[in-house]
This record gives structure tokens, C-alpha cells and sequence, in this order.
């Protein structure tokens, strides 16, 4: 008896203190939790960078780009160009960092806080599922491709967190869905750890209005990484539209037998638009998981 | 010398602090990743332990049922017991957990360590491969058939009576008090089946040594038994050291119906395992005898200078 309602009063606690303290004080104070071990761990991050990559780091293990802008929010120019800001700085940081064997590379100790005195602009983010505007917001494509290379380069994801809306509809899609990672300094963060048998070098570039990352190795993997999505849908629910999948991993040596096949990441998300009746009859149509 | 003097006292500090053992555990092995150079160590090391395995154990190491009583930290055992026997066996640990920031370095360990070309299987180790990304040590122990005990009392473990061919413990042992080791003894003795063998490691230097090379490796050995106990016997101490000789190791083992058939001993500065005689002709001592505590000075010229040693007990 007693149990529940102890329960019940932490909750009720924990709303009135969200309704009571303002958003900037509650994230100040899960920023401070986290500081300590932050200010520890530091050290143990990949931080060196290579002087010569092209020489040293010959083999590009994944690559992807990414155009900055879309043509997704008209009329928001200034949003934009913020995003286009954030993106080249956060890019130039991790641009040429050398990811040691069994070392953890950590998207914040290398980008750090985004905000104005450190060059980062105002851009569009997400804030607890609503968007916003908020100092270095669009920051999220440099992640998202960081997760991208990641997977495809056959690093061990350690800590990921997935966006919880997906604000656009699909154009001209080339990646399975929720393959990206949310930020948010220093509270949600992207880290892997490099379990191969060397280190690997990322490369990030912006030119021409794309987004461009690399990852990179000294010599040829001896296996073959395919990520894919499964049981794709958009579903329709009290509250609107969700979409989910599952995203695996698959891991084969180089005459094609499987090593490992694992379950990456579950997506589920509310979704900002309404979905073509293409998109929901062909898709839903999908599968579970394995 | 004052660096050990100084974390000895810091040591002795931290663990009176309610609380401050087990921060200090989370900050070492959990923050800082102390226990990254554990597996290497193990690495070169396992190669001479399984040479003598197979020299002493009467069946072949293919099949057998290894448990692997360990402080805990990295998943380097249940993978290279899996190359060994096919199996990862059982891992029982008291204080640890098993870490799982380590488990990319002990799979790696494990498929680098060099055992011998007819105990090394192709298919295992292309089965470790895969293991290389995952996240968790469960997935280790669910693929590899192993088990994992965390959190055990050493005097009643979750182990079946006479299941098991060989138990292996490192650098364990020795925090554990002369009533526990004995306990500890009669369950390796109860879970061993007959004729198999137990094979511990135990490292006799005062721990910090190994943050001073400059501190005399049996240091500990200078302070009187109540001194000691007041400074380093208490619960939740971190520091603690049964200061047991390997003459007292062995006959608490025998106590308890084991057969020494071997006892390796480390010593300094080569840093190789002899015998007792050699160890006695080669061996730096450890300490001055003229510094050793009234309990201690009884203690031979071999125990003297054995830095740690490897004993092999058979359950006769």
C-alpha cells in the first residue's frame, strides 16, 4: 500500500518542480551531474589529430554527404544561414581526429558547448520534442553522419540518443530512416568506441554547401558492414502519426559469410506532417522485427 | 617511497569514508579505466598457466569445465577459456562486476593470446571475432554457454558439488582473511571434481609497490599484526592484505584435502617463476629481516623473496 503512493508523490514532485524551476536551471543542473565524471573522462577521449591523413589513412572505410540546406523551412533564411554556421564549426572540430584502438571518441569533448562567444548561431533544434530555435541548433547533421560513418565503419556504438520527432517528409532519401543521433551539450551525447585492429581518422569537410564526412583507416578491413532497416511504418495514434523501424547491422567476412547480424537502434517518433497514403499503405505493410 | 606512503594513506582515508570504498571502485575502474592494461597482462601470462594445465590436469582441456573465481572487472577469462575447452566456463567474482567498457580489449586479448596450434580452433576464434561489437558481457556469456556469478560470498558459491575440472583464481586470494581463504577452500574443494585442479595466483607484495617500485615489496610485512589490522582490517577496507606466506598457503590448502603438486614463485628483479631453491639463490628479498613484525620473522629465506606465486593444488 504504502509503496504506490510513495511513488505517486515523487511523480507529483517531479512534475510540480518541472512546472516550477525554469527549463534553463533544470538543464543547467543535469549539465553540473554530469560535469564531474566529465571533467575525469576527458583524458581518455580521442583527441590527437593526424598531420598527414591522405598518406597515413589511405582506406575509406564509410563517406557520406549531406546538402545543408533543403529548402525545407522557407522564409527561415536566418535560420539557415545559423545552421550552415554551426555545421562548419562543429565539422572543423572533429575534422582529422584520430581515433585510437579501443578508444571512445565523444561528439562534446570535441565540439564542445554551443554557444554565441564560441562562434555558434541561432538554428533550428528540437527541445524535449517541440521544435525550436536554440544557440548552434542544426549541429544534429554532423552527428547524424558521425553515427552514419560509424555504423558503416564498424565502430561500437556506446552511447546514442534518437530524435524524438521527425519534422520533415522524405526527399530523396538515400539512408534508412532514424539513422541519426540527437545532441545535446552535455547531457545526450554520441560516443564509440573503435574495436578494430587499428585506429581510424575522421575526415569532415563543408564545400559547396554539402556536408562531407570520412572515415578512415591506414589499412583494408578484413569484413564488410551493411546496416539496414526493418519493419519500417507509419502508424497512426491517438495523438497522430508515428514512425518506427529497427535498425540492424550486419557483419560478413570478405567471401560473404555473415560474422554478426545485431540490432542497432528501435525508432519510434511523432511525426510532424501528415504521410502521403503512398507512404503509409506501402510501407506499413512491413514486418516486425527479427 | 612517499608516493606509496602517500596512497597508502589516502587509501586507509577513503575506505573510513561511509561510502568512499565503493566511490572509489566506481572511480577508478568505471571513470578512469584502470583495468585497461589487466588484459594485457593477462595476456602474457594465461600462454605459461595453460602449458602447466595441461601438464598437470589429467584430462584434456578440450570439454573441460573451467570456473574462474577472479576479482572481476574485463571479460578477458570466459573468452579464452572458450578458445581452451569450447566453453566459457563459470566466472565467479565477490567484489567486482564485469565492466562492459572493457570488452572490446578482453575479446581482443583473448583472440591475441597465444595458446598452443593444436588448442587453437579457427571457428572459436571467428566466434570471439563477432563479439568484438558487442555491447554488453551478457551477449558474451549468452553466445559462449558461460556463466557469471557477480557479487558472491566466497564462502557459499553458486556451484554445483564436484562440476567442475579446474578453478583458476589471480590476484584474489590474498585480500581474503585466513578464516574466508579457508572457507573459500572447502568450496573450491566441494565444487572441484576428484582428481581436479586448482590453480591460483596470489600475489604476496604489499599493493603499493605497484604504485612505488621504490617501497620494499613486502613492506607490509614491517607492521605488527595489531597495527595492521587497526590501519587496514577493517570492513570495507581497500587495502587489505591477508599477509599470508606461501608456506601458510599451502598448508591451509592441504588443511583442507588438497595436494600441493606444484608452487611457482615469482621473484624480482627478473620478474621469473622458480622454484623454492632458486627462488632462495636469486631472488631479491622483499624485506630486510631485521624490519619483519614479531609474527612474520619466522618466514623462510625463499618466502623472503617471492614476490607471488603460482600454486597448483590438486583435490586428492
Amino acid at each position: 500500500m504504502f509503496a504506490p503512493r510513495t511513488n505517486r508523490l515523487a511523480v507529483l514532485a517531479r512534475d510540480w518542480l518541472r512546472r516550477a524551476v525554469p527549463r534553463s536551471v533544470r538543464v543547467e543542473w543535469v549539465r553540473l551531474r554530469r560535469l564531474p565524471r566529465w571533467i575525469l573522462e576527458a583524458p581518455l577521449m580521442a583527441r590527437a589529430r593526424v598531420e598527414d591523413p591522405r598518406r597515413d589513412y589511405p582506406i575509406c572505410l564509410a563517406w557520406h554527404e549531406s546538402p545543408l540546406q533543403r529548402g525545407l523551412f522557407e522564409g527561415e533564411t536566418e535560420l539557415e544561414r545559423g545552421k550552415a554556421i554551426n555545421v562548419a564549426i562543429a565539422a572543423s572540430r572533429l575534422d582529422g581526429v584520430r581515433v585510437d584502438r579501443f578508444q571512445v571518441l565523444s561528439y562534446h569533448h570535441l565540439v564542445g558547448r554551443p554557444s554565441r562567444r564560441r562562434g555558434f548561431a541561432p538554428g533550428l533544434e528540437l527541445h524535449a520534442g517541440e521544435p525550436a530555435v536554440g544557440i548552434g541548433g542544426g549541429c544534429c547533421q554532423v552527428s547524424n553522419m558521425l553515427y552514419l560513418l560509424a555504423l558503416r565503419g564498424g565502430m561500437k556504438i556506446v552511447e546514442r540518443h534518437r530524435h524524438a520527432l521527425d519534422l520533415f517528409p522524405d526527399r530523396a532519401r538515400s539512408i534508412p530512416f532514424g539513422l541519426g543521433a540527437t545532441v545535446f551539450y552535455n547531457a545526450a551525447d554520441l560516443r564509440f568506441e573503435n574495436p578494430l585492429p587499428f585506429p581510424v581518422l575522421l575526415r569532415f569537410d563543408v564545400r559547396d554547401g554539402v556536408l562531407r564526412g570520412e572515415l578512415r583507416a591506414p589499412e583494408p578491413p578484413d569484413f564488410r558492414v551493411e546496416v539496414y532497416q526493418e519493419g519500417h511504418r507509419f502508424a497512426r495514434e491517438p495523438d497522430g502519426w508515428i514512425r518506427e523501424n529497427w535498425i540492424r547491422r550486419r557483419f560478413s567476412d570478405l567471401e560473404g559469410n555473415e560474422l554478426r547480424d545485431e540490432l542497432v537502434a528501435h525508432n519510434r517518433c511523432r511525426v510532424c506532417y501528415e504521410p502521403t497514403s503512398t507512404q503509409t499503405d506501402e510501407e506499413s505493410r512491413a514486418a516486425g522485427p527479427r | 617511497m612517499l608516493r606509496a606512503l602517500v596512497k597508502g594513506a589516502g587509501l586507509v582515508a577513503v575506505a573510513r569514508v561511509p561510502g568512499g570504498a565503493a566511490a572509489y571502485r566506481r572511480l577508478t575502474r568505471d571513470v578512469l579505466g584502470t583495468q585497461r592494461g589487466h588484459v594485457e597482462k593477462l595476456r602474457r601470462v594465461v600462454p605459461g598457466y595453460v602449458e602447466i594445465w595441461r601438464q598437470t590436469l589429467e584430462r584434456p582441456l578440450e570439454g573441460a569445465r573451467i570456473w574462474i573465481h577472479e576479482a572481476g572487472w574485463t571479460a578477458y577469462w570466459p573468452a579464452v577459456c572458450y578458445r581452451l575447452s569450447g566453453r566459457a566456463g563459470a566466472v565467479t567474482n565477490c567484489e567486482g562486476r564485469i565492466h562492459d567498457q572493457y570488452l572490446s580489449r578482453a575479446i581482443a586479448g583473448a583472440i591475441a593470446t597465444e595458446i598452443p596450434n593444436d588448442l587453437n580452433d579457427p571457428r572459436r576464434i571467428r566466434r570471439l571475432r563477432a563479439l568484438l561489437w558487442a555491447r554488453q558481457s551478457d551477449e558474451l556469456f549468452r553466445t559462449l554457454e558461460g556463466t557469471l556469478h557477480e557479487r558472491c560470498v566466497p564462502t557459499n558459491l553458486p556451484l554445483a558439488d564436484a562440476s567442475r575440472d579446474l578453478c583458476h583464481s589471480g590476484g584474489v586470494l590474498e585480500h581474503y582473511r585466513p578464516d574466508e581463504l579457508a572457507a573459500f577452500a572447502r568450496e573450491c574443494r566441494r565444487v572441484l571434481k576428484p582428481g581436479a585442479i586448482a590453480s591460483h595466483v596470489l600475489d604476496h607484495r604489499d599493493h603499493l609497490w605497484h604504485a612505488d617500485k621504490a617501497y620494499p615489496f613486502l613492506g607490509h610485512l614491517a607492521l605488527a599484526e595489531p597495527l595492521y589490522q587497526l590501519l587496514h582490517g577493517h570492513r570495507r577496507s581497500l587495502s587489505y592484505h591477508n599477509r599470508l606466506s606461501p608456506e601458510e598457503v599451502v598448508a591451509l590448502f592441504e588443511r583442507e584435502g588438497f595436494r600441493c603438486l606444484a608452487l611457482r614463485r615469482l621473484v624480482l628483479p627478473e620478474r621469473i617463476y622458480l622454484d623454492a631453491d632458486e627462488a632462495a639463490r636469486r631472488g631479491a628479498p622483499g624485506l630486510s629481516r631485521r624490519y619483519l613484525a614479531p609474527r612474520h620473522r619466522a618466514i623462510s629465506e625463499a618466502d623472503l623473496r617471492t614476490a607471488a606465486a603460482h600454486y597448483l593444488f590438486q583435490k586428492s
